[in-house]
């Protein structure tokens, strides 16, 4: 979105190919200079302009201002902007100009004021830097030394001075060997980078969890907090949630009891142990160090659970039973998840708080992962740095660990590394379904300055080739798209159609054919291409795919209908479909009117023609179930009053009811891929059963050949009800009655 | 009725059953009644082969040399192939070897890789039993077995793929035949390994002959052009005709007077019907309803509910769609007042539709998509 | 008490009420030897009516001494299917689609059992039986190609009757091997008489007036679009809806067509992004209903037609030709109906 303003009207495709060669110019010699691009450039695209900028310390914006030094000017630049320029008066140079400025300006940005302004300002946030460290340095000692005394004193030795030197000695050690992500997490909320908000929200609520617990949590307090007994946490990964939950647990003297995805959290396990814990006080209060009084503050207990959204499959009911936990909790819970939206995090609302944790903006990582590289020893460039932050997401966990990792080679790390460096760092990110279909959907990867090659579009739909395209699907007719050739509808009519083709490949690829070699083709149909027209802003909020519930949905009711037309079948000579299609409303019609007109009256003349059928209570609710829009049995059964429908089940349930036919578990099961000779000698039996004594055991019904109802096989049950007795029994009952006979 | 009594009560049924026709009621010419004439009437030896001359030289040679290649048969349907293997076969082996030197699979029989693999493979390796003194003198007996694969293009790849090796490793012994009707469907290390015969569709004179000769030997009275008929409407297909006309002879021959609406000739409308060949009154309406012949002013709107009721009746009458397309394919491309451009697209389209309906779309919709789009062309 | 449908059903060739030719035809095939059948025609033409007519004339009444049974079958990938057949003494009948993509396989397994074994009882008047395959049409290419064969080979023991509703999905070799018997759809009149003879018999009140009395049914007969299975359902919900019947009894039209109709109007009024947003929430819920995704696309196309300009029509059936055609062809038939519904929609924006 932001080139696409840049540019403001839609170019073609950008043709600039960076032929030509960038001069090598002194260090930092763009310092304190504001640079704005507009146009397309004969050899440069904007994206290099971009990196040559930055990496000589200059600041590129995407709109000229009074802070604009310089603006570079290239062909088809927008009508507006030339207009701002003028206004502005700021000074214009073309592409030329802009390697020469480079080729001719000193290092450190030469004398100019704003570079002098630039460089101190630069000077002045290096310093706090340095302070920052100092201070944690001193702070560290101090530490180290009170613990040394700590420890001196509990001993009581005479060699109390030597000893506590060796314990330094140890715990140096101990922080080398530390992973750096642990080393330098933050101790305090001092040192917390960003997200101050929600941090502020997290303190609060756990502060007043005490006075909100006592006033049974009514009082919905400033931030509406007040009411929930727990938060959920949730943002992406790597900017400190794990680490704001436990140090606000610190801070207000909970315990904290932590767990996360390596635990099982099935529904029984969670009851079990952390109700168990909830019944718990801490412990830590008894085994304070000697010397020091029992706290009496520390007794309270704060549970932190960790990646929620890692519930899966394996731990069943895990979520549902997490929310019930929440809701009658009698400390403090503290939910942590990379992913709020999901629908499985659906039993969340309304029982926890939400803190949304967001990423952090360069400014803000920037400072403490200098201290980081300052503390490290390693010599790192801010704009370098920043370029880090960029490539990972401000990703604060990945960046410590890209300059561990980096530090066991080199010490100083240029431009050009980190770029590589943050590279290789990307691809290793698999993307969630969610980002895969915000990144194709976003206007700036199809707009006309965008780098992305059609194979990095196509790369972005296998970090999740299942989910992406129907991700796409779900999403692509809300956005706002950038593409102005075409009227909306012809954009998403030309996706749409796409999409529609995508689904030919995608059965050639996991149908019979298995052509598992079209994948990248479907890449493209399905999630490049749709996206490629209707990319732009999200007009509302992206959904998670439908398709697959509608899916089960659908399986569910097919279930449903082949049970009652399996049941029909020996009356109705049509397939499935003619009996959604045409038999269904009928029956709609004549299974609610008489509830509806006659009442309590009505429910034998609906039960009859129920077993004129074999339909069963249970076909009765498929039939409602099964019907749609305004004239469906869901519509109708409103429309019954609950005395009848619960007299209508009593008196269904009271009688018994011709069956249609055994079930297979009276038949007995087939093996080793044949039908089971089992059943044969079965079905003969009975056969021959009925030719040689067709009328003896049909005492109470007048043999009529023609009539197929009274045949035996179709028993009307004759017993008076022995209730609720299942089909099957009671069908081997009558069978076994009749062979008595 | 008597439980022993089952021949005189087939007997009965029989004589019930044929008292219109000519001949005895005896048990065993009951049963060869069943037979589906064209198993009676299939060659039983290669003279009796028609129409296929080259083929039949090729293979009366090889019966004076014993030696055999592998053979590939393909040709539409009907026009031989299974015949000609089995006559060939049986004049190599005679009736007694027949059942150990030749083993038949069909598509219906399981013909995975997993049972060229083992069936297959294992009767290819067997070795060759001596013929008996008796079988000896009379046939040539040759020191090999024949496999035939009938219907070889419904063979998976795979299975294809896996006979490769054993079709050279047992060729001393075992002989193939694959047949098949689109010789494209068989992978080319098969087709390479094989003399190939194409059987052409019969012309018209022969086929007429052997349908003559069925009809007097059965004794079935037919109007005329009834055999013409079939032969359109077989296009070529001997097999479909005489199916055809045993179903027909069905349908007239075997009530007890002329009590019924059928009468006793077979009529060319019944030919029709049993062969599912759209009525050409029906056909024709249809075109007009699509030239907007009938209107005195060309007017879409009018043409498409005229066509559209056409589509709508055609339907559900149950024609089946691929039938139309054939007749007004044949109907339109012949048609002299039709130029070539127009011709031209009428062919795409009407290809277009056949691959949709080939791959199971809806009749109805297809249908007017395709007399709509003609109906356009023709009024262009 | 059965619905009128049922109730009323011919049970005996005699009694079938049109076509009186085709049933002399069956009735004189009953007589000789019976040969292999396939009955081809629109639903509610009366096909299956036909079918259980003939079985009966063939053996008598035991035929209508049926049972439903049902069945596992174990398929090769150890897969569990159950499946239900309806059967006689003299005949069963099997549905392809109960066994999905199995049913090669399940039908070799089946015709060899019941071809193999012979009738038992002397008094039958036939000495084979018969398999009625339903929706023969639906049958996979693999099965048919399977058919073929155990038809020549079981002849003596077994007569298949196959149902389709067309012969096009049918292979060459099955067709030439039965007798193909088309039934067509009843005519407008053809329907208007069952539905006076069903209305007799269950003393509906009509009106007296004879134009009117032909009107009623004529509206039903032709809102039934020949299918005289739905003209009589459609009769009885009226009956049991208003008691009466005259000619401004409203004929309700079934719970799924009132929805297409709506969105069809909808779409043809309203050419908008938002439309199709909401369009799609309406086709997944039919879908998920249990409405043949082609049925929904064929419907939605032909209530288009009533709703939009002349010039429009031919493109409208252009695209349900080609959608239809991707219906078949992919998994995921909302991906087809929502690209049909924006096509559509251009396609009315560019010549309006």
């Amino acid at each position: 979105m932001a080139q696409k303003q840049a540019t403001g009207v839609a170019q073609p495709n950008d043709c600039a190919v960076d032929e030509r060669d960038i001069p090598e110019a002194a260090e930092n010699c763009l310092v304190g200079m504001t640079f704005v691009f507009t146009g397309v450039l004969p050899t440069l695209s904007r994206e290099k302009c971009k990196e040559i900028v930055q990496n000589y310390g200059g600041k590129v914006t995407t709109a000229p201002s009074g802070k604009t030094t310089c603006i570079v000017l290239g062909q088809d630049a927008g009508p507006s902007k030339i207009e701002k320029i003028i206004k502005l008066g700021t000074k214009t140079i073309d592409e030329d100009g802009f390697i020469q400025l480079l080729e001719s300006m000193p290092a450190n940005g030469g004398s100019g004021e704003a570079a002098q302004k630039a460089r101190e300002k630069k000077e002045l946030e290096m310093r706090l830097i340095e302070e920052e460290v100092q201070r944690e340095i001193i702070q560290e000692k101090a530490e180290k030394a009170a613990k040394a005394e700590r420890e001196a004193q509990a001993f009581k030795a005479a060699k109390a001075a030597e000893l506590a030197r060796a314990l330094e000695l140890a715990s140096t050690q101990t922080t080398a060997s530390k992973l750096w992500t642990s080393k330098y997490a933050p101790k305090s909320f001092m040192q917390f980078s960003g997200n101050k908000t929600a941090v502020e929200r997290l303190r609060n609520w756990l502060k007043n969890w005490d006075a909100n617990q006592k006033s049974g949590f009514l009082r919905l307090g400033p931030d509406g907090s007040g009411k929930f007994r727990a938060v959920i946490m949730h943002g992406p990964p790597g900017i400190g949630k794990t680490t704001a939950a436990h140090l606000a647990a610190k801070e207000a003297g909970y315990d904290v009891i932590e767990s996360n995805a390596s635990d099982t959290r099935s529904k029984g396990l969670l009851a079990d142990k952390v109700s168990g814990i909830l019944a718990n006080t801490s412990i830590s209060g008894f085994f304070a160090s000697e010397g020091k009084a029992v706290d009496k503050t520390k007794k309270k207990i704060c549970v932190i659970m960790d990646e929620v959204d890692g519930m899966s499959s394996g731990d069943r009911g895990g979520v549902g039973q997490m929310a019930a936990l929440c809701k009658t909790t009698n400390v403090p819970i503290i939910l942590i998840c990379n992913e709020r939206r999901l629908p499985k995090m659906k039993p969340f609302d309304n029982v926890a708080f939400d803190i949304t944790f967001r990423r952090l903006d360069v400014n803000q990582a920037r400072a403490r992962m200098m201290t980081i590289a300052i503390k490290e020893g390693i010599k790192i460039p801010p704009n370098v740095l920043d370029n880090l932050i960029m490539a990972t997401g401000s990703d604060l966990r990945q960046v410590i660990n890209m300059l561990s990792t980096f530090a066991r080679t080199e010490k100083n790390m240029d431009f050009d590394q980190s770029k590589d460096m943050g590279k290789a760092w990307e691809k290793n990110v698999i993307l969630k379904p969610f980002d895969i279909a915000s990144k194709l959907l976003a206007g700036s990867t199809f707009s006309a300055s965008s780098r992305m090659t059609l194979n990095d579009k196509i790369e972005l739909y296998f970090h999740d080739h299942a989910f992406a395209p129907l991700m796409i699907q779900e999403n692509y007719l809300s956005t706002a798209p950038a593409r102005r050739d075409m009227c909306h509808l012809s954009l998403v009519e030309h996706a749409a159609d796409s999409l529609s083709e995508s689904d030919l490949v995608d059965r050639m690829i996991h149908g019979s054919e298995q052509r598992w070699s079209l994948m990248p083709f479907h890449a493209v149909m399905s999630a490049v291409r749709p996206s490629s027209f209707v990319a732009g802003g999200m007009t509302g909020r992206m959904n998670f795919n439908a398709w697959l519930g509608q899916n089960s949905k659908a399986g569910k009711l097919m279930r449903l209908l082949q049970e009652l037309q399996s049941h029909a079948r020996l009356k109705i000579s049509g397939d499935r479909h003619e009996v959604r299609l045409n038999y269904l409303p009928t029956w709609t019609s004549r299974l609610t009117q008489p509830l509806i007109e006659d009442g309590q009256e009505g429910i034998a003349n609906v039960v009859e023609i129920m077993d004129e059928y074999f339909l069963t209570r249970e076909d009765w609710d498929s039939i409602m179930e099964l019907g749609v829009g305004p004239t469906s049995g869901e519509v109708a059964i409103k429309a019954i009053s609950s005395t009848v429908k619960s007299a209508f089940t009593r008196k269904y349930n009271a009688a018994s009811h011709p069956v249609p036919f055994m079930k297979s578990a009276t038949t007995g099961a087939f093996s080793g891929g044949k039908l089971a000779s089992k059943d044969v000698p079965d079905l003969d039996d009975v056969i021959e059963d009925d030719v040689d004594t067709p009328n003896d055991d049909e005492k109470d019904i007048i043999d009529d050949e023609d009539d197929i109802t009274k045949d035996k096989y179709i028993k009307m049950g004759k017993k008076p009800a022995t209730k609720k007795a299942p089909a099957k029994k009671k069908s081997t009952v009558s069978k076994a009655k009749a062979k008595k006979q | 009725m008597n439980f022993f009594d089952i021949g005189a009560r087939k007997a009965a049924v029989k004589a019930k059953a044929s008292g219109a026709r000519a001949g005895s009621s005896t048990a065993s010419q009951a049963d060869t009644k069943l037979v589906p004439w064209v198993e009676k009437y299939r060659p039983k030896n290669l003279d009796d082969v028609t129409a296929q001359d080259y083929a039949v030289t090729v293979l009366k040679r090889t019966l004076q040399s014993n030696n055999l290649p592998h053979m590939l048969f393909y040709g539409p349907p009907g026009t031989g192939k299974t015949s000609t293997v089995l006559a060939l076969a049986k004049e190599l082996y005679g009736p007694e070897l027949f059942k150990s030197r030749v083993l038949e699979l069909n598509a219906s029989d399981e013909r995975g890789i997993s049972i060229v693999r083992e069936k297959v493979k294992n009767f290819a390796r067997t070795a060759v039993s001596a013929p008996s003194e008796h079988a000896r003198k009379n046939y040539p007996c040759p020191p090999y077995k024949i496999i035939i694969l009938d219907e070889a293009d419904s063979m998976t790849s795979d299975a294809q793929s896996a006979l490769r090796r054993t079709m050279e490793t047992y060729s001393k012994i075992t002989r193939f035949c694959m047949i098949c009707n689109y010789v494209t469907r068989i992978i080319d290390p098969l087709a390479s390994r094989c003399s190939k015969f194409r059987f052409k569709p019969l012309d018209q004179t022969n086929a007429l002959a052997r349908l003559q000769y069925i009809a007097s030997n059965e004794g079935i009275k037919y109007q005329d052009q009834v055999l013409e008929t079939l032969l359109v409407a077989s296009a070529g297909d001997l097999r479909k005709a005489i199916t055809y006309l045993q179903s027909a002879a069905r349908l007239h021959n075997q009530i007890d007077g002329a009590a019924t609406i059928h009468g006793d000739e077979i009529t060319v409308r019944s030919i029709q019907e049993i062969a599912g060949t759209i009525p050409t009154d029906v056909i024709e309406s249809l075109m007009s309803a699509c030239k907007g012949s009938t209107l005195a002013v060309y007017d879409q709107d009018q043409v498409f509910s005229a066509v559209f009721n056409e589509c709508q009746n055609l339907i559900m009458s149950g024609w089946s769609a691929t039938q139309l397309i054939v007749q007004i394919h044949d109907c339109l491309i012949s048609d002299d007042l039709i130029n070539g451009n127009q011709k031209n697209k009428i062919a795409a389209i009407i290809s277009l539709v056949d691959k949709r309906l080939a791959d199971g779309a809806d009749e109805h919709l297809e249908i007017l998509d395709m007399m709509i789009k003609i109906s356009q062309f023709l009024n262009e | 008490m059965s619905l009128w449908v049922d109730k009323h059903r011919p049970r005996y060739l005699e009694n079938v009420d049109y076509h009186i030719e085709l049933s002399q035809r069956l009735k004189s095939l009953t007589t000789s030897d019976f040969p292999h059948i396939l009955v081809y025609g629109p639903s509610g033409a009366g096909k299956k009516t036909r079918v259980v007519a003939t079985l009966k004339e063939l053996f008598g009444p035991a035929v209508e001494k049926i049972k439903i049974d049902s069945r596992v079958f174990t398929t090769p990938s150890n897969k569990k299917l159950e499946f239900t057949i309806v059967s006689s003494i003299y005949h069963m009948e099997i549905t392809p689609s109960d066994m999905g993509s199995f049913d090669r396989v399940v039908i070799q397994d089946l015709l060899k059992e019941v071809a193999q074994t012979q009738q038992v009882d002397l008094q039958a008047k036939q000495k084979f039986k018969v398999v009625v395959i339903n929706e023969a049409d639906s049958l996979t290419r693999d099965a048919q190609a399977a058919l073929r064969r155990t038809m020549e080979k079981y002849s003596p023991n077994l007569r298949l009757i196959l149902l389709a509703n067309t012969t096009s999905n049918i292979i060459a070799p099955i067709k030439s091997r039965t007798l193909l018997i088309r039934v067509a759809a009843p005519t407008n009149d053809e329907i208007s008489t069952v539905l006076a003879a069903v209305s007799k018999r269950e003393r509906v009140p009509l009106p007296s007036n004879e134009a009117d009395y032909q009107t009623v049914f004529n509206n039903i007969a032709f809102a039934s679009n020949r299918n005289l299975r739905k003209a009589l359902l459609i009769l009885e919900a009226m009956y049991a809806q208003n008691g009466s019947l005259n000619t401004s009894t409203p004929i309700p039209p079934p719970d799924w067509e009132i929805v297409i109709t709506k969105l069809a109007a909808d779409i043809a009024s309203d050419r908008s992004v938002r439309r199709i947003v909401q369009a799609r929430a309406i086709l997944y819920e039919l879908i998920s209903h249990c409405i043949p995704p082609n049925i929904i696309l064929k419907t939605l196309s032909f209530s288009l037609l009533t709703n939009v300009q002349p010039l429009v029509k031919p493109d409208i059936i252009d695209l349900a030709a080609t959608y239809d055609h991707r219906l078949r062809l992919g998994s995921k038939s909302i991906y087809h109906l929502e690209a049909f519904v924006a096509k559509v929609m251009t396609a009315i924006e560019k010549k309006s």
